[in-house]
């Protein structure tokens, strides 16, 4: 059909149904109910316009509808109405979902189809999170052993050997130069062995923190002090900064490291069993006192007590691995674990001497008077308390 | 009653036990007070087309019934009071909604509203002394709140035929007066002045006329009423196509093919009838659509303002 046909048809079309229009709005109800039977009823109506009406029935009414006025235009009304109720109710269903068509609504492909791989994500996620906070736990160790090993070096090349002590020269200088943890162990060891190292040749700064770092005290908790202390002793040309060696030259070095290291060990242990309380209290007072006081003798015993808190670390660190289900608690940045009734800190190690002290007591109040830290310790964790500190075991009961 | 009809009654008595159970027997409503409105439905709509329906068939529809609603009516219908002020309660302003949009003005809807909860109880008593009410129509297959829509939609018409009545007494000498108006303009040439041409071409738009309606009345029902829903009601395409459950584009192609179907009927029926060529006929269609769309052109631009006005405002 051409454009012109149809456009003519289209103006022919809506002149006759203005015309109709205008005579059916004049139209008596007699007239409109003529010749085309009875009306369609509410509920007819209502059925069609809801479209719920068989083939059949559509049929008969579309042919009433075609003819009479009335119905139409009430039908006319009907229909956005109902569509809307439609949309409304849809609404409804959709709100007022029961359990189990959330449950399959959850359980649908197209959800799992993205659920899945998020929740896998998510768990990575979580794994990896988990897994970076229990490296960091060793990461401390390290890192206040990377403190330490600047002053041992550092108080060796000032140092004058004494009497018993080996030669610093009798170290190879490449596993002096190790930044890791063994290398830095051996020198503790060999330092042990010497009883004889000096203060270190950067000064401190007077601040108690300094002298635990000078110590390999710093906690983890004592951050501020530790990044006081790390540029000091960054900014000293130590052999320690120079670049490691490369791996191969590593593999004997490390085998003689590692036998040192145990020898080390035994030494330390035994020389633990020899100390008794009265050289824990004379390294308390040393503490005490200050660095301005300290003399050569007492920096070693300080270097001494730092190095045995590094070793005692070392070992809870494999206690720590040993026993994953011990309940621990981290209390002013130190690590305490559950030993029957009584917390025991992470840097204690079984056989070391301890100073028994009584809650309420006049030691136990001297104490925390000094070291207010130690009274949050016993504070928060109550009952017994085992604690290491500047280098003293002290039982708190 | 024979076997099928026993069948029937017995699933129907099964079914609305069930649907009582499923429904909470909110207002007391017995399975004999439900089964025959279910009997009455069932012969209206389904029965009705299909006189065998299957028992599946059967469970099919009753199931689809609105029994919340078909209960809350049945329990107004035997008077309960509470069922009553549910009723109100949740349509009230489904009522009052219906008849604004068919009313003139706010008085006039609440005229209507009340008219409709008048009809609902029943203004007239039945021979068993209970009220005829219109609550006796619903039967649940549709919604209640588009059957009170359609009930208000009657009422306004019936309302709306009683007030022309009146008014067509005063005005039917205007009235006449345009429809004569509107004849003329249809022609296209009342205001020629050689009355030769004026009467030939008059009795060709009138043969045009009368041949177009009379192809109108041959088309199919659906088409028929497409075409009066579009053309004689003004809806739009969307709209008309709606109220016959298919798409807008579906509908503007059927439109299409009706006007081919209209041409070819109405060509063919002045060459029988009145011996017109085809010529004759093209050169007839071109000079009354010629016409008329200059007549109707600014009557649609001006209803188009209209209906623009009506959306920004509404």
């Amino acid at each position: 059909m051409k454009t012109t046909e149809k456009n003519e048809m289209e103006l022919l079309l809506r002149a006759l149904g203005r015309d109709a229009s205008a005579r059916s709005s004049g139209a008596s109800p007699s007239q409109s109910r003529q010749g085309f039977g009875a009306h369609l009823d509410a509920d007819e109506l209502n059925c069609y316009a809801e479209g719920i009406v068989s083939a059949a029935e559509r049929a008969r009414y579309n042919k009433h509808l075609a003819d009479c006025d009335s119905c139409r235009r009430i039908v006319a009304d009907l229909v956005p109405a109902a569509a809307v109720s439609h949309r409304h109710e849809g609404v409804a269903q959709k709100t007022g979902w029961n359990l189990r068509e959330k449950l399959a609504a959850l359980l649908a492909p197209s959800v799992l189809r993205f659920a899945v791989p998020a929740l896998a994500l998510t768990a990575i996620i979580a794994i990896a999170i988990v897994a970076l906070r229990r490296q960091q736990q060793p990461n401390f160790v390290a890192q206040n052993q990377t403190q330490t090993l600047p002053v041992v070096t550092s108080s060796g090349e000032s140092q004058k050997p004494t009497t018993e002590n080996a030669p610093q020269s009798a170290i190879p200088p490449n596993q002096q130069q190790q930044p890791s943890v063994e290398s830095k162990e051996k020198t503790f060891a060999r330092s042990e062995g010497t009883e004889a190292i000096q203060p270190p040749a950067v000064a401190p700064k007077t601040s108690s923190s300094t002298d635990r770092a000078a110590k390999g005290l710093v906690q983890p908790g004592q951050s501020a002090g530790v990044a006081e202390s790390q540029p000091t002793f960054a900014a000293e040309p130590t052999e320690a900064a120079a670049p490691p060696p490369p791996r191969p030259a590593l593999a004997d070095a490390s085998k003689t490291a590692e036998a040192r290291k145990q020898e080390a060990n035994a030494d330390m242990q035994k020389r633990r069993r020899d100390d008794n309380y009265s050289q824990a209290r004379d390294e308390n007072e040393v503490a005490r006192a200050g660095p301005s006081k300290g003399g050569p003798s007492r920096n070693n015993s300080q270097n001494v007590a730092g190095l045995s808190s590094v070793m005692s670390r070392s070992a809870n660190k494999d206690e720590k691995a040993a026993g994953s289900t011990v309940e621990t608690r981290r209390v002013s940045g130190r690590l305490f674990h559950r030993e029957g009734n009584a917390w025991v800190d992470s840097d204690y190690t079984s056989g070391r001497a301890i100073v028994n002290v009584k809650r309420g007591s006049e030691q136990f109040r001297a104490l925390i008077a000094d070291e207010p830290a130690l009274r949050s310790i016993a504070e928060q964790l109550g009952g017994e308390v085992i604690v290491v500190w500047k280098g003293t075991a002290y039982r708190i009961r | 009653m024979n076997r099928k009809a026993q069948e029937i009654e017995k699933t129907l008595a099964a079914k609305a036990a069930r649907l009582l159970a499923r429904g909470g027997d909110t207002y007391s409503v017995s399975v004999e007070m439900l089964v025959p409105r279910i009997r009455a439905a069932l012969e209206k709509y389904l029965l009705r087309d299909n006189a065998d329906s299957s028992p599946a068939e059967v469970n099919d529809f009753v199931d689809k019934l609105q029994v919340d609603d078909l209960c809350l009516i049945v329990a107004c219908e035997q008077g309960n009071e509470r069922a009553w002020t549910d009723l109100v309660a949740r349509f009230g302003s489904t009522v009052r909604s219906a008849a604004r949009s068919v009313s003139a003005n706010e008085e006039g809807a609440e005229d209507l509203a009340q008219s409709i909860w008048a009809e609902l109880h029943g203004l007239r008593i039945r021979e068993d002394g209970k009220p005829a009410s219109k609550l006796a129509y619903y039967s649940g297959r549709g919604s209640l709140a588009g059957w009170l829509r359609a009930v208000v939609g009657q009422l306004a018409v019936d309302q709306h035929r009683k007030q022309s009545r009146l008014v067509q007494t005063e005005d039917d000498a205007d009235f006449d007066r345009l429809l004569q108006k509107e004849n003329q303009s249809w022609s296209g040439h009342a205001e020629r002045l050689n009355p030769e041409i004026e009467v030939s071409d008059k009795r060709a738009s009138a043969d045009l006329q009368k041949a177009l309606a009379v192809s109108i009345s041959h088309l199919s029902d659906e088409d028929r009423l497409l075409v009066k829903l579009y053309y004689f009601d003004g809806l739009k395409l969307r709209e008309a196509g709606a109220i016959l459950g298919v798409h807008e584009a579906t509908a503007s192609r059927r439109l299409t093919r009706i006007h081919a179907d209209l041409r070819t009927n109405v060509e063919e029926s002045l060459k029988e009838e009145h011996g017109w060529t085809r010529p004759e006929t093209e050169r007839a269609f071109s000079d009354i659509a010629l016409h008329l769309e200059a007549d109707i052109e600014p009557m649609l631009v001006s209803e188009t303002m209209v209906e623009n006005e009506r959306e920004m405002t509404g």
